[in-house]
């Protein structure tokens, strides 16, 4: 008679003791103490650790603590850490006030601590701004925080700033995408409508540029934005939407230093080059005679070589 | 002719033979091709534009003022625009800066202090070639602080830009200015002036009348000029005819400008005349009105929300302009009161452009000069009613000249 036997069955007979032990470390490990987290609009890591010393919760290992003369005291902690640009500067906000401004560093990352809070529920922004001074959409996600515990975030990515410019050109002219992202990253430009995607990388000095030929593109208003792709596979959200238009040749153009189209280059373009005087990318760009990005002595020195009465 | 088996070249040169040998020559080829090369190399920086402070020194009295004027030399080069900073010290006050009488004629950035230093960018309209004012500087010595102080231009800040419609910008030389700021002996005149009393204010006055405390015992030697630093001649004046009476004197008609009336004594010491330094009273005269300008109506789209604006500029050839104001009325009579002060470019308040706008633009002396601009869509009532009589009047002649040949 043949016995055949189920070494799987034995295995788990012998060993149920030990395998029950390690689901349940297991079921600890994926699920990790902590009192709610939600609304996360980014895949994010949290961890919480509970301070030793407090009155009413139970006793956990050890955690941040400062001394003060009156005895210790356990603080509660809250920090963010994630992905930025060179030198960004970044401004966190808790329940849509301040609560800390700070530089990331020159690798595009940053941390930041915030602490003293007491037990509920917060929302929490951050934003950055490039060294240009672009403005990236912010990053908001709500926390349930307990006192005595500290809390860390990290996987923060700020998405891309981005700026257009020229805002309205001729088909087949080329509009300057530009802007500052994590470097070594990629960026993903998204022109609508036409459902069109451009790649880009950001430099090892956070910018990133791509110069947009419109030959491909008809006549009509457009709108574009761009998201980072790390290399660990994650990405960014949206930065903020820009829009621009494509108008027929000959529609629309400068005329050098003649601002206003009127055949002369006089005190009325003058006039107008004073209006938008050390703009940087300003509205009319033509103000910006030489394409320079801004209306400064450069251009007063071109008008005033076209200067006609 | 050359001396083939020599390989030299024997020139001659009247009643004299020239011997040269190739080698000679060659070296000298080489020599003035290296040269043309280094001056080829160098040119740029040998002819660069110069700005510079004008007077580059002067001695100056603690408790006076004095003018330093910023002058551009193009040295040959066609520049239309200046950008430039100047640093001053914290001992010395600026008391006024005035564009009067500048090459530069538009200013996208009039003169300004922040933290010690004198910001401006100003243009000419299609070049300058050649040296001429750019601003002047009036500076007065803080209390208590003698010794040498300098005004200089901050270089790496400070740039001037060729007139060929690049924006190029062109290799500047710059020069500084030293000022000894001296206390004044007490033994020297005191001058003042009935007509022209405050020597940092322009006058709309062509007749100077000036008085010193005269001593009687005293000779003076006196000198009216456009130079701050002329000195008087050790010559005493006292036998002149222009002095109507002992300490006062009067000069009538001058042109407008910046004057200084040197003045020293001399007291005869031991049968010797010893002459005092010079004090000087400094007097500023304008009586011409800023240049004709004409002011345009216009619109923009990305100016003021598409809205009209008015845009004028116009320069004062001596004192400088002060400030520009408007007036908007629908009244061409109405001139009192109303008066805005106004830059360019100016947002119209009537949108509709059936006002008159009259700008007036006012320089340091007070000379003011007012356009009027009539919007194009305004008609005057008076304008109207000519047009119709004109109109019936023709219409009249046609039907009676109608009817008269149909007769």
């Amino acid at each position: 008679m043949k016995v055949k036997i189920d070494y799987k069955e034995v295995f788990l007979y012998r060993n149920k003791k030990i395998i029950v032990l390690i689901l349940i470390l297991f079921v600890f490990l994926i699920f990790p103490f902590s009192q709610g987290y939600s609304q996360l609009s980014q895949n994010l890591d949290i961890s919480v650790e509970t301070i030793i010393g407090a009155p009413s919760p139970p006793p956990q290992p050890q955690a941040p603590q400062i001394f003060t003369p009156g005895g210790i005291y356990p603080l509660t902690k809250v920090i963010f850490k994630g992905r930025a640009y060179p030198d960004a500067f970044l401004t966190l906000l808790k329940n849509g006030e301040v609560a800390g401004t700070f530089f990331a560093e020159d690798s595009g990352i940053f941390e930041k601590e915030i602490s003293g809070l007491e037990n509920g529920r917060y929302s929490f922004s951050i934003f950055a701004e490039d060294i240009d001074g672009r403005r990236s959409p912010s990053v908001e996600f709500a926390l349930d925080i307990l006192k005595w515990t500290k809390t860390t975030i990290s996987g923060i990515s700020i998405p891309p700033t981005i700026s257009v410019y020229p805002t309205k050109v001729e088909r087949r002219e080329v509009i300057n995408i530009i802007g500052y992202g994590f470097p070594d990253s990629e960026i993903h430009i998204f022109i609508s409508p036409g459902q069109i995607v451009k790649k880009t990388s950001v430099s090892s000095d956070g910018r990133w540029n791509y110069e947009l030929d419109t030959s491909f593109l008809k006549e009509g208003e457009y709108v574009l934005k761009a998201r980072a792709l790390f290399e660990d596979g994650r990405q960014s959200e949206c930065s903020q939407i820009l829009s621009f238009s494509v108008v027929p040749s000959g529609a629309y153009s400068c005329w050098g230093a003649d601002l206003n189209l009127d055949g002369r280059v006089n005190v009325v373009d003058f006039s107008i080059l004073l209006y938008f005087w050390n703009n940087v990318e300003p509205a009319n760009w033509c103000a910006d005679i030489n394409a320079d990005r801004v209306v400064d002595v450069f251009d007063f020195s071109i008008m005033m070589y076209s200067w006609t009465d | 002719m050359v001396n083939k088996k020599c390989n030299n070249l024997i020139f001659d040169v009247g009643a004299r033979k020239l011997n040269i040998s190739a080698l000679t020559i060659f070296r000298l080829s080489i020599f003035l091709f290296t040269f043309c090369i280094l001056c080829f190399m160098f040119y740029d920086s040998v002819f660069a534009s110069v700005l510079y402070l004008s007077p580059s020194s002067q001695k100056v009295y603690l408790d006076e003022s004095f003018i330093v004027e910023v002058k551009l030399d193009t040295e040959g080069r066609d520049i239309n625009a200046v950008d430039a900073k100047i640093r001053f010290p914290d001992t010395l006050k600026v008391i006024d800066i005035s564009e009067g009488g500048s090459i530069l004629r538009l200013w996208p950035e009039k003169p300004v202090i922040d933290k010690n230093i004198i910001s401006f960018t100003g243009g000419m309209p299609n070049g300058f070639i050649g040296e001429g004012l750019i601003l002047k500087i009036t500076f007065r010595p803080l209390k208590e602080s003698v010794g040498v102080r300098k005004v200089s231009f901050v270089q790496d800040l400070s740039k001037v830009l060729l007139n060929d419609g690049k924006g190029t910008e062109d290799e500047v030389e710059f020069k500084e200015g030293s000022y000894e700021i001296i206390k004044k002996p007490q033994e020297l005149p005191i001058i003042f002036s009935e007509t022209h009393p405050d020597q940092n204010k322009w006058y709309r006055e062509s007749t100077l009348k000036l008085y010193w405390d005269f001593e009687e015992n005293a000779l003076y030697s006196y000198i009216l000029t456009h130079n701050p630093l002329e000195e008087p001649d050790d010559i005493s004046e006292m036998t002149g005819t222009e002095l109507k009476e002992k300490g006062y004197i009067e000069y009538n008609d001058l042109k407008d400008g910046i004057y200084y009336f040197h003045l020293k004594k001399a007291i005869l010491n031991e049968q010797k005349l010893e002459w005092t330094q010079k004090t000087t009273f400094k007097i500023m005269i304008d009586c011409e009105a800023p240049e004709e300008f004409m002011p345009e109506v216009d619109k923009s789209p990305s100016m003021f929300n598409g809205q009209y604006f008015l845009s004028f500029s116009t320069q004062d050839a001596v004192s400088g302009l002060d400030h520009y104001e408007v007036l908007e009325g629908k009244n061409i009579q109405d001139n009192m009161g109303g008066w805005r002060l106004a830059t360019s470019p100016y947002l119209l308040e009537d949108q509709t452009l059936e006002s008159i706008i009259k700008v007036k633009a006012v320089d340091k002396a007070g000379n003011e000069r007012i356009v009027e601009v009539l919007p194009k869509k305004r008609l005057s009532f008076f304008r109207l009613a000519v047009l119709g009589i004109i109109s019936l009047g023709i219409f009249w002649w046609i039907v009676r000249r109608f009817k008269k040949q149909k007769i």
